[in-house]
């Protein structure tokens, strides 16, 4: 009992069980709803920064394949009414295909393996971008709506929250499993030294593999219920801004020491993109400089401050 | 049609060798530091805009004279202050390093510009075009292409004639050799990365009459840098002159073709290049590996 | 905590960091969330990023609009509630969410990219609030993506493009080339063009397309110089049209054809040198056209003289012919707060006092606004005289048809 009371998800899972209660926050329900995809996304992310060391900048085209994924499988596959089906085929999309170029690049390491994402997913997000018979190009996917799930009507946006809500709580659980199951321990191992991880008989090129397939799913997943929050998906999503942001909210929060980094990161990167565009048209200079600062100065973000202490 | 074609080629050519200008830097930074400089667009956009305000200030030449050095000093204050302490650290964090101080300047641009795009003209010593029956090539195209290739041609023999390019060439394949046998390394880094600036600036003083000027030209020209510096294998000169000509020509010829797609093309070539040759045409074995 | 020895942090930790964070959002909420009496309305327009400079002057026509009521509608004041769409269809929308959820707006206006108009007319039906689409032309905002919730104040580009097609093949030629850009709204322009042909017996060379973010068109215009096309028809958008003015002369194009472009935004034009100003253009307004906007522009100038138009433009003009059509609309219905009632009343609203020669009409079958537009030639001298009018076309006769666009999103089925 007292372990679970120890447990920081306990805490994070009751703060957002209650979200729609708090005062204005409960009126912005989309805020607390995209908060909590980000949460999938990031933790997702940093299987890869921070469990595995792979430096990937392409995660945002896995978000924005899954977001397609689901959109394409709801309009032509499920004829406007499928709800669930979709969201796990967008995964999978986000999978395969994070499964695909992680295959190519498998044995890359370092700067390369960071310039090889970077080039793959900006073919994808061209392919997305141009293919517009298919994507609609620039216009995106429009037309998505959200139908009851169990007899629960998803237009309801609250009822939709709690939706997504589970899913979080469960990718949640599961990301965490994976990590501290021998298999992460296995990736800390091969991020720690992929020499030596190589000598004592590890297969490096497969397990970067998996855990890239793995990070590629959630991300998907995360993309997938994205699209339903905006009823929509677009080709914006896959560009390299998207996988920036997922590298900075890592950072910040310190995903690289600590395993909740990431959901205090994208707390705070969500809510400070809200906050800062709002009160300043030039924003994206304190943005663009927020990246700088929180490399020179906390290159382990908040969570490595606390650790220090 | 004949005659269209060898437009259209000579057009590809010189488009090439311009894109090879503004990637060799990004490549050299790359082979020598291992840092993903996503300043280097930024950089080419300060080119042009220096030079935009300074030319009706001062004059054309003057300006083109002064606007490189101005780059290359931010450049070597930004290595100085920023990017020599992500040496040796993952690579993410250099790019996302370079990536925001890239958006702050853009911004910075956006800030003093506005956010529209402005048109220069063409020196008005080369304003005509050369042209026989169907035939045409403005002739601004051509001092343009001259220009890209003389400074290629001058990185080249910089690298391989003289005592430091040895020591460059040798610093891409082993660093910590380098610095072993008694070369001073950070010094090393931050003259490639100056000169990575100047070129940059350079270019974007050569591009600005021909593409126009733009807060995001420096974002939009990234890209094709990069498709171009792993076509050719990184901090490889001659590998990013023939990935530049690679991409220039074929995206030209394409308009004949399937003019829809002519952007899609140096990554199909890319993919296909990286699928059978690794570590691209030239590439050789690298520190970044 | 045997697992959490050396990766994990205190849990404490990690929920007063959290619980910080809320509490700073909450401090940061407005507090005079309970006055109710203002009409608010959510303006969903590029603030910052490269289309910043477009959705300022928009803004600022909205400004104008709202000093000629004197900031009183019904008697009840009107604020502008601005949110950055960052010229980004995903990010309008949810800029879009945000001012009907958290500030409570049931009017919704502004944008410059059609991209963003669909996507902030899906939210205004998910929401049924009202959205009036101020700067964008492409045909679906009206046409096959019409909603009852989405009016659209500038002209489909069917409207534009006829509207010069004829004067084109009667005084320029009959052989058209098309230069398309590659994405809906191009599409669109190079398709009512081509409609166009055989009504006034011209004919197509050939057509091009070009990806958005084309910097170098040398290629292209070499193409199109070799065929032999006397008139070049060009439907671009954005910054990719200056470098191509530009290269359209380097390419001494208007040597050989004259050239059309179907739709001009003015204000791209005056980053273009003098000598690079030959074109054939449509355009939605021009500030020279009628008394009443002579007095706007100088309305405009006095008070804006730091703006990036320096004559007023088409999305300052539509800013403010937008705001007046809502908040006529809302003096009709004679209520802010009954959305169907306003969106019913704007329906076949007549505006006299435009400032133009056509009074402007409210559709009320696809919901587009019809006002008129003009053609002209850019004048190669600089100043802000920068067009010569050659003909003012008003909208409703070259507007689509219903047999063209069989939607019926209205009040009355």
């Amino acid at each position: 009992m007292k372990k679970i009371l120890k447990d920081p998800y306990l805490w994070i899972f009751l703060i957002f069980l209650c979200y729609p209660l708090y005062p204005y926050l409960g009126d912005y329900i989309s805020l607390g709803t995209e908060l909590l995809i980000w949460f999938i996304f990031t933790l997702s992310f940093n299987l890869c920064l921070g469990y595995t060391g792979l430096p990937s900048f392409g995660h945002g085209a896995f978000y924005g394949l899954g977001a397609y994924g689901t959109a394409l499988t709801f309009l032509h596959l499920y004829n406007k009414d499928g709800f669930f089906v979709p969201i796990i085929l967008g995964a999978l999309i986000g999978g395969l295909f994070a499964g695909g170029l992680g295959y190519l690049i498998r044995n890359k390491k370092g700067v390369y393996f960071a310039m090889l994402t970077v080039a793959f997913t900006q073919v994808l997000y061209f392919i997305c971008w141009r293919w517009d018979e298919v994507t609609g190009g620039e216009a995106g996917i429009k037309g998505i709506v959200r139908s009851s799930f169990l007899g629960i009507d998803m237009g309801n946006s609250y009822n939709f929250y709690y939706f997504v809500f589970i899913a979080f709580v469960l990718c949640a659980l599961v990301i965490r499993r994976i990590a501290e199951s021998s298999f992460g321990k296995s990736l800390q191992a091969i991020k720690q030294n992929p020499i030596r991880a190589e000598a004592l008989g590890y297969n490096t090129g497969f397990y970067k593999f998996a855990v890239y397939t793995i990070s590629g799913f959630f991300a998907g997943l995360a993309g997938g219920l994205y699209c339903f929050l905006t009823q929509s998906a677009f080709a914006s999503v896959l560009d390299w801004s998207k996988s920036g942001d997922v590298v900075i909210a890592t950072l910040l929060g310190g995903g690289t020491v600590s395993f909740y980094g990431p959901l205090v990161g994208s707390l705070i990167f969500v809510v400070a993109q809200e906050l800062l565009s709002a009160f300043w048209e030039h924003w994206m200079l304190l943005y663009g400089l927020s990246f700088v600062i929180i490399i020179l100065v906390l290159p382990t973000g908040l969570m490595g401050i606390l650790k220090r202490k | 049609m004949e005659s269209l074609i060898l437009s259209l080629l000579l057009n590809g050519i010189g488009l090439g060798l311009v894109y090879a200008a503004v990637a060799i830097g990004f490549s050299l930074v790359l082979g020598v530091s291992g840092v993903i400089n996503f300043s280097h667009g930024i950089m080419y956009a300060m080119g042009a805009y220096f030079f935009w305000v300074l030319q009706g200030h001062i004059g054309f030449w003057p300006s083109v004279a002064i606007t490189p050095l101005l780059v290359a000093m931010i450049g070597f204050v930004i290595e100085r202050v920023l990017i020599r302490r992500v040496y040796g650290q993952d690579p993410l964090f250099g790019l996302v390093i370079t990536l925001g101080f890239a958006m702050a300047v853009e911004e910075l641009i956006r800030i003093t510009f506005g956010s529209a795009a402005y048109s220069i003209s063409a020196p008005s010593f080369a304003k005509g075009v050369f042209s026989f029956g169907d035939f045409i090539y403005p002739e601004y195209r051509l001092f343009i292409s001259v220009v890209a290739a003389a400074m290629l041609a001058t990185l080249w023999l910089l690298m391989e004639k003289t005592n430091f390019g040895a020591v460059v060439k040798a610093g891409m394949f082993n660093s910590e050799m380098v610095g072993a046998l008694g070369n001073n390394l950070p010094l090393l880094r931050t003259i490639v990365f100056v000169i990575g600036a100047t070129l940059a600036g350079l270019s974007g003083i050569i591009a600005a009459p021909i593409w126009s000027i733009k807060s995001q030209m420096g974002t939009l020209i990234l890209m094709p840098s990069f498709v171009i510096v792993l076509m050719g294998g990184l901090g490889s000169i001659p590998g990013t002159i023939l990935g530049g000509i690679l991409v220039g020509v074929s995206t030209s010829l394409a308009t004949l073709i399937i003019p829809r797609f002519v952007d899609i093309i140096p990554y199909m070539m890319m993919a296909f290049i990286i699928y059978f040759r690794p570590r691209g045409i030239f590439g050789e074995q690298n520190i970044v590996e | 905590m045997e697992r959490c020895k050396k990766r994990c942090v205190r849990f404490q930790q990690v929920v007063l960091l959290i619980a910080a964070i809320f509490a700073f959002g909450l401090m940061a909420s407005p507090a005079d969330a309970q006055k109710k009496q203002p009409i608010k309305i959510g303006v969903v327009s590029p603030v910052s990023g490269n289309f910043a400079d477009h959705g300022l002057l928009e803004r600022i026509g909205m400004e104008m609009a709202l000093e000629d009521y004197n900031n009183e509608v019904l008697g009840r004041p009107i604020t502008l509630i601005i949110a950055d769409d960052e010229t980004n269809p995903d990010v309008a929308a949810r800029r879009a969410r945000r001012l009907v959820e958290v500030d409570g707006v049931k009017f919704l206006m502004g944008g410059v990219s059609t991209s963003t108009a669909l996507s902030v007319g899906a939210v205004a039906e998910e929401k049924k609030v009202l959205y009036i689409a101020t700067n964008q032309n492409g045909d679906q905002v009206t046409g096959e993506s019409a909603r009852h919730y989405v009016f659209r104040t500038p002209p489909d580009m069917a409207i534009l493009v006829r509207a010069g097609a004829k004067y084109v093949a009667d005084n320029l030629g009959k052989k058209w080339f098309f230069l398309t850009h590659d994405y809906s709204w191009g599409h669109s322009g190079t398709k009512w063009a081509r409609n166009m042909l055989s009504t006034v017996g011209a004919k197509e060379v050939g057509e091009l397309k070009v990806p958005m973010g084309t910097r170098d068109f040398s290629s292209q215009l070499l193409t199109i110089r070799n065929s032999d096309a006397n008139v070049l028809v060009i439907t671009l958008g954005g910054f990719d049209n200056v470098s191509l003015l530009k290269q359209l002369n380097e390419y001494k194009i208007y040597d050989k054809m004259k050239v059309w472009y179907t739709l001009a935004d003015i204000v791209d034009v005056f980053a273009v040198p003098a000598e690079d100003r030959q074109a054939y253009v449509c355009a939605e307004m021009y500030w020279k056209t009628s008394p009443e906007m002579q007095k706007l522009n100088e309305r405009y100038q006095k008070k804006y003289p730091r703006a990036a138009s320096p004559v007023i433009d088409v999305n300052t003009y539509n800013g403010w012919l937008s705001v007046k059509i809502l908040l006529e609309a809302i003096k009709k219905a004679k209520t802010a707060d009954n959305v169907e009632k306003v969106i019913c009343a704007m329906e076949g609203l007549t505006i006299k006092d435009n400032a133009r020669k056509t009074p402007t009409y409210v559709r009320p079958w696809d919901h587009q606004v019809l006002t008129e537009v003009v053609f002209g030639k850019y004048n190669p001298v600089p100043g802000n005289d920068i067009l010569d009018v050659k003909v003012t076309v008003p909208a409703d006769q070259v507007a689509r048809t219903k047999q063209e666009n069989p939607v019926n999103v209205g009040c009355k089925k």
